[in-house]
């Protein structure tokens, strides 16, 4: 048997925010996001396909997993986590946090909460989040835990129940190799990772299976808050050059870059 | 004899400029369905007949020499603009088509301020049109979720409908005037007046008619007052459905005039809102001068105060939500990847029904949809368009593609769902289209829908299109499984 738990958080598409929208708030300091949908973090996303596909070949190669989902927020989380459940998770616990900007914290929270459940294989994470995104919960919690981590994971694939084959990317390489379990895993950009979706059969197949509530020790209210942000105008200009072929069209470029003063 | 594919290109050559003619496969293939086919489509597989040639006329005279020379040697001819079309509409179901295109007819003729009406061709798309109308303080008040897809061409040609419709109505509403070609050449223009008494009116045998009985090659719409400041937007979250159908009833009987009225039940609200928490959401946005917004927003307040259990949303999260809810090109892309990488796929089928039969239509559409389709993952509806004596329901379902080969897709899931809906509608007095058209889909049950009145829709196709060049298969079906209408 080999368990394997997955850390994750949803949060608002932030892409679906103007840019008009972000440099008025942060004139004001705040944003409100309540309008928008939220969605399973990207990295968190693949993850957790991943992780599903992990425990497809797992069973076809007569292995049984036990796959548990972990998500520290808002009730909003309690829908996925409940389409977890119809996915296979045969645990869905929400640890009740509001924190965004405490990583240290939300680590704390989450590696307790994975104390408490029998001892797992493997804990997997997104890499970062849109909103926090600070790139350092999965080091934290591997660090809380006492396991190793990896980190830019693009792909795990099963080898036997005590190892596990892992892709990750270091730079520009690609790098493969067979790692043993415990081990925490920070996923990072994986292509057209989404998750698959349940059918309504299995959901209601699922629907007595109730969604764990965690209540952590730290008191939230400690924790950083966002006192405002800065609004970085990122955008850029395109425009289309006529060259009838290449050396033409480079000429065009050279020259333009002259007259802005880019190359002398 | 046929005139072969080759002949067929050769002739469109001579009559328009060769740069008119496109015979590229690729372009030839994805020319030969629509988004009713979503699923082939992003397979990449086509099971439809492949077109001899787009072609992309530049003038009316294009068009009249086009559809002469197409009625003379019986070639069918698709006409198309934004290619928004869902329902089949675009599909080239008799082998060697002529698509005509009509995007490169996307002037802006003319913006008449005192008659308050704008006049353009066919291939103008309704985004570019509203934006330079609203920087002149006006709107075509034209609003489908399509805007940032969907012509003017189209927009007649399948009787469209926009998010803004309770108040000022669907396309038939704002349409004032236009000029179309029929086949054989015949170009004819009805003009611009703001009403008269005449006879029937013959807008009527263009609009919705999805390029089955001619081409449309110019329009002239109604413009109003563009004033957002006065907008009033209103939420609240209800119990249920039926709920909201006596909401959206009394305030259409009462006489308020929302410009938006869109109700969601439980399973559509938690596709859209966080906020939803198991309920339904009923929506409106009191358009107009302040005088009249406000007085339609207090109306709404004082109906919605009678509903137990009803709970305010607060308005700035219903007008943001709003702003983002129209579909371009990049959610395209994106659902493509997405249908791709899961095998679930999401699509679309609306209806109408009168007060005393729209909760029963879509109480019997949930009931039968999760007792008879497979592998369904969701299935939710919404009313977005409103009358004195109605509404509409937009039923969304998504559904995973399993252990079935990409061409079987269409009978084994989406058809099968398309004939649970419009059975059901059929079966209270309902129709089985609000507003995306018969296309070539639900053709199959025109008879159903029109009963004794086929003979007047029958008879409009063959008089005026007697040698059936025009988009055969939209509106009346050329094959037809009487055994088993749904499966084709
Ligand atoms: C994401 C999405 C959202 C949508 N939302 C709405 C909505 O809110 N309301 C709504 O009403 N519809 C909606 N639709 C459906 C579609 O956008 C409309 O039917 C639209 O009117 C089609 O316009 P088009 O220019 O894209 O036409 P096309 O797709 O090019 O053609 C549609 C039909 O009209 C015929 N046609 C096109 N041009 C002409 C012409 N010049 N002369 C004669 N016949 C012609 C075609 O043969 C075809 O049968 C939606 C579609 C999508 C994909």
């Amino acid at each position: 048997m080999i368990r394997i738990v997955n850390c994750f958080k949803i949060e608002p598409e932030l892409d679906k925010v103007t840019n008009e929208e972000w440099a008025e708030a942060a004139q004001n300091g705040q944003i409100d996001l309540s309008f928008l949908k939220s969605r399973i973090n990207l990295q968190d996303e693949g993850a957790l396909e991943l992780a599903l596909k992990f425990k497809d070949a797992a069973a076809s190669a007569g292995e049984e997993c036990q796959l548990s989902a972990i998500s520290a927020g808002s009730k909003t989380v309690n829908n996925t986590l409940q389409t977890l459940a119809a996915l296979g998770y045969t645990s869905t616990d929400r640890i009740v946090w509001g924190e965004e900007f405490s990583p240290v914290r939300t680590a704390r929270v989450i590696a307790d909460a994975i104390l408490d459940k029998e001892e797992q294989d493997m804990i997997i994470c997104g890499g970062q989040s849109g909103t926090g995104s600070n790139r350092s919960v999965p080091l934290l919690i591997s660090e809380m835990l006492g396991i190793p981590c990896i980190t830019a994971v693009t792909e795990f694939t099963y080898v036997n129940d005590k190892e596990v084959k892992v892709t990750y990317s270091r730079d520009d390489m690609e790098i493969t190799e067979v790692v043993s379990m415990p081990f925490v895993m920070a996923i990072g950009d994986v292509q057209k990772a989404f998750l698959r979706v349940p059918t309504l059969m299995q959901r209601m197949a699922s629907m007595s299976q109730p969604v764990g509530e965690i209540n952590p020790e730290c008191n939230a209210q400690e924790g950083a808050t966002l006192k405002g942000f800065r609004y970085l105008d990122q955008s850029r200009n395109g425009e289309l050059i006529d060259g009838s072929n290449p050396v033409d069209a480079a000429q065009i470029i050279l020259d333009r870059l002259k007259e802005e003063g880019v190359v002398k | 004899m046929a005139i072969s594919r080759e002949q067929i290109v050769a002739e469109l050559k001579n009559i328009l400029r060769e740069e008119q003619v496109v015979t590229d496969e690729k372009v030839l293939k994805e020319s030969s369905r629509d988004r009713y086919r979503k699923y082939e489509q992003c397979m990449e597989v086509y099971t439809q007949p492949i077109p001899a040639a787009v072609v992309f006329a530049e003038s009316t005279e294009d068009v009249a020499a086009i559809l002469k020379f197409a009625d003379e040697n019986g070639v069918n001819c698709v006409a198309r603009t934004g290619q928004s079309a869902i329902e089949g509409g675009l599909e080239t179901a008799v082998e060697n088509s002529i698509v005509i295109d009509g995007t490169r007819m996307n002037k802006v003729i003319e913006v008449n301020e005192t008659n308050m009406q704008v006049t353009c061709q066919c291939g103008v798309p309704l985004e570019s049109l509203e934006d330079s109308l609203r920087e002149m303080g006006l709107t075509t008040a034209h609003s489908p979720q399509s805007k940032p897809l969907a012509q003017m061409g189209g927009l007649v040609a399948t009787r469209s409908i926009g998010q803004f419709s309770t108040l000022y109505g669907g396309i038939e509403d704002m349409i004032v005037g236009l000029e179309v070609v029929f086949p054989g050449g015949k170009v004819c223009r009805i003009k611009n007046v703001p009403r008269r008494s005449v006879g029937p009116d013959i807008r009527h045998i263009v609009l919705g008619n999805e390029g089955a009985l001619c081409f449309i090659t110019e329009v002239t719409v109604k413009v109003f007052k563009y004033q957002p400041e006065n907008n009033i937007y209103m939420g609240y979250k209800i119990d249920n459905m039926t709920q909201g159908f006596g909401v959206l009833r009394q305030v259409m009987v009462d006489g308020y005039k929302p410009s938006i009225a869109r109700l969601y039940d439980v399973a559509d609200a938690a596709m859209h809102f966080d906020w939803s928490d198991g309920k339904c959401v009923i929506i409106f946005m009191a358009e107009g001068p302040a005088a009249i917004t406000k007085a339609t927003a207090a109306g709404i307040e004082e109906i919605i105060a009678g509903v137990p259990g009803a709970e305010k949303v607060d308005p700035a999260i219903i007008e943001k939500w709003f702003n983002r809810l129209n579909w371009g090109p990049a959610q395209i892309a994106e659902e493509r990847e997405e249908i791709i990488a899961t095998q679930n796929i999401g699509i679309t089928t609306e209806i109408s029904g009168c007060w005393d039969c729209i909760n029963d239509i879509y109480d019997e559409v949930m009931d039968r949809m999760v007792k008879e389709v497979p592998d369904l993952t969701m299935i939710g509806g919404h009313t977005s368009h409103s009358y004195q004596n109605g509404t509409n329901v937009y039923f969304t379902y998504y559904y995973n593609v399993v252990d079935c080969a990409p061409e079987d897709e269409i009978n084994k899931y989406h058809n099968l769902i398309n004939k649970i809906i419009c059975e059901s509608a059929v079966k209270f007095g309902g129709s089985i289209a609000h507003h995306h058209g018969l296309g070539k889909a639900r053709a199959h049950m025109v008879w159903e829908e029109y009963g004794t009145s086929f003979y007047m829709l029958e008879t409009l196709k063959k008089s005026f299109d007697p040698n059936g060049i025009m988009n055969m298969g939209t509106l009346i079906p050329i094959k037809h499984n009487f055994d088993d209408p749904w499966n084709f």
